[in-house]
């Protein structure tokens, strides 16, 4: 991994808008170790969660005049972030809620475009997030594996083959031709987690999952990554159990309003963003 | 350069996404993705039928039994403003025009909600989001299908006969699905920028099945298009702007033992070629955007 330090002032929290960080970057790893390459990654929603764009709407902005942009909310949710993760390796993320983490991973994946920048991933990409999968809570457990990993892109023999040993590590067996809707949220965790984890994935994204089960599904889910690392995936996790970061993670970086506040060593991260909320009082960074 | 691309580095291929500029993805490519996930799109339409009448006493029988229900109404509706004056075999006339007409109407009305209930399905997984509109459409032929197997035993009841003509239903059936795929493409893009879409939508359906020979015939809307104004060498040819008329004339044809007219054929080929290639351009340029939009 790259040197340790810390390159950004921890008390730029909020850079203006507009204005460009340049943020610490590990451009060390030669181009054939890299798995994933983010530069300079803008993302932007509009009007998401905000006023959705009725008939009613768009004839009163008519009748009023108004600029019909006017209506439209634009959030700059990831605002110039640079990095790279080499293969093997895993990435840390924390940051308080509403920083971007979400976004910067659904970025990664493909799934939200870029308004500016490039994201470079080499290999299949598998996606833990945090509406777990896209589950549809009227089919059951059994179900859902099935529709999860079509969705993932895998055939019915290969999802089939894999199908014992997702329902075993869950240990969701007894509900498993249940609903989903029956299930309690840290068993469609388990269920996500052994999901997409299964999909044996070049680089997993994971968003606040381990949040999900106990401690002992916890201590499963960690050898499981393990193994997964232990065969050159790379793996970023998004995570508020800070002290599973310190211990897990190769290198960690702190997000905040959408920018890179300063990438390095896990515990220095950790510890910078710790004191920093426990100052401003603005994050829940709570240690588990 | 389109929003997501593959380049080699070394032996590896690296995925890039770049700044979407609003123009279509590749279609070769898509189109490739989409059938490398054909089983994932067939498991989504089961996944539809499955959860749509999934708690009620008749379960999956809604499927016939809605379109049946709606079958028998308009049957009395017209049998009472016609006096109870009905040519012989006008019930399966009309269950047949109506489970017809049902295919591309529950197609739209599935692809509007498809793209904005993809939620969740949206915000995790990348994939081609045509397969949402697609399997949109396959559940509702799926339906159509089975609401064909009622009406023949209809028709069979009321003395129908079968005819070697019945042999355009696979073609016809295939164009009207192609056609009903575009339209719920359509649909599904609309509703992500306009809203209000998926309420206009019945009413505009409604409409159209008005303007359609369902409740009545070909003839009668040729009629009414002469008695409008229109010059009587062209209402024939004005009747085929409707999507519907060529479909239902091949089917109404085929079931008397008449071959559609090159009209009809051409018509349902035509239509099967435009509605997806405007749905398609409408929907595959902009379907980089919906994550952030829904």
């Amino acid at each position: 991994m790259s040197e340790s330090t810390i390159s950004t002032p921890v008390s730029d929290v909020t850079p203006a808008p507009g204005v460009h960080v340049e943020c610490a970057n590990p451009t060390s790893i030669p181009d054939e170790d890299v798995a994933i390459r983010v530069r300079d990654l803008w993302i932007r929603y509009r009007t998401v969660l905000d006023k959705k764009k009725t008939l009613r709407g768009l004839i009163s902005s008519w009748a009023t005049r108004h600029d019909r942009n006017d209506d439209v909310r634009v959030v700059d949710a990831v605002r110039g972030v640079s990095f790279d993760v080499a293969h093997g390796s895993v990435l840390g993320i924390v940051g308080p809620n509403g920083a971007g983490k979400s976004t910067l991973l659904r970025g990664i994946a493909g799934i939200l475009p870029p308004e500016a920048g490039r994201v470079e991933t080499d290999g299949h990409v598998a996606t833990l997030l945090a509406l777990g999968l896209g589950f549809n809570m009227k089919l059951t457990g059994r179900e859902n594996i099935t529709l999860g990993g079509l969705t993932a892109g895998l055939t019915r023999d290969e999802i089939k083959d894999r199908e014992e040993d997702i329902i075993d590590f869950s240990g969701v067996r007894d509900f498993i031709d249940m609903p989903l809707r029956t299930y309690s949220s840290g068993m469609k965790g388990r269920l996500a987690f052994s999901v997409s984890t299964s999909m044996d994935p070049d680089i997993l994204l994971i968003d606040e999952a381990l949040s999900a089960g106990d401690a002992a599904f916890k201590k499963r889910a960690n050898e499981r990554m393990e193994e997964l690392l232990g065969r050159g995936r790379t793996i970023i996790v998004v995570s508020h159990g800070l002290s599973s970061l310190r211990t897990m993670a190769d290198q960690a970086m702190w997000l905040q309003a959408g920018r890179v506040i300063a990438m390095g060593d896990p515990d220095e991260i950790v510890d910078a963003y710790t004191d920093s909320a426990q100052t401003t009082g603005n994050a829940a960074a709570n240690d588990d | 350069m389109p929003s997501t691309a593959t380049i080699g580095r070394g032996d590896r291929r690296v995925t890039v996404h770049t700044a979407h500029d609003g123009t279509l993805p590749p279609v070769g490519p898509y189109i490739a993705e989409v059938w490398r996930r054909r089983r994932f799109v067939l498991s989504m339409a089961e996944t539809q039928l499955k959860a749509a009448n999934y708690d009620t006493f008749f379960g999956q029988l809604w499927q016939v039994l809605n379109p049946l229900l709606l079958a028998m109404v308009y049957y009395f509706i017209v049998s009472v403003l016609s006096g109870g004056n009905q040519p012989p075999g006008f019930l399966s006339y009309l269950v047949g025009g109506l489970f017809l007409y049902y295919y591309p109407r529950s197609a739209m009305g599935a692809g509007a909600g498809s793209v904005v209930g993809g939620g969740g399905l949206l915000l995790n997984a990348a994939f081609p989001r045509a397969i949402l509109p697609l399997s949109a459409t396959l559940s509702a032929g799926y339906n159509y299908v089975n609401t064909l197997v009622v009406f023949f035993v209809i028709f069979l009841i009321e003395g129908g006969s079968l005819h070697l003509q019945l042999l355009w239903l696979p073609p016809m059936v295939v164009l009207l699905t192609v056609m009903s795929f575009g339209l719920a493409m359509l649909s599904g893009v609309s509703t992500v920028y306009f809203r209000d879409t998926s309420s206009f939508l019945p009413y505009a359906l409604r409409i159209w099945m008005y303007v359609s020979p369902v409740l009545f015939t070909y003839d009668d809307l040729v009629a009414q298009i002469d008695r409008m104004g229109a010059p009587a060498a062209w209402a024939p040819y004005i009747a085929y702007l409707n999507p519907l008329v060529p479909f239902l004339n091949t089917w109404h044809k085929s079931l008397e033992g008449v071959n559609p007219s090159q009209l009809d054929v051409l018509g349902m080929i035509v239509w099967a070629l435009v509605m997806p290639l405007i749905g398609g351009y409408f929907f595959l340029s902009r379907e980089r955007e919906f994550a952030v939009r829904v």
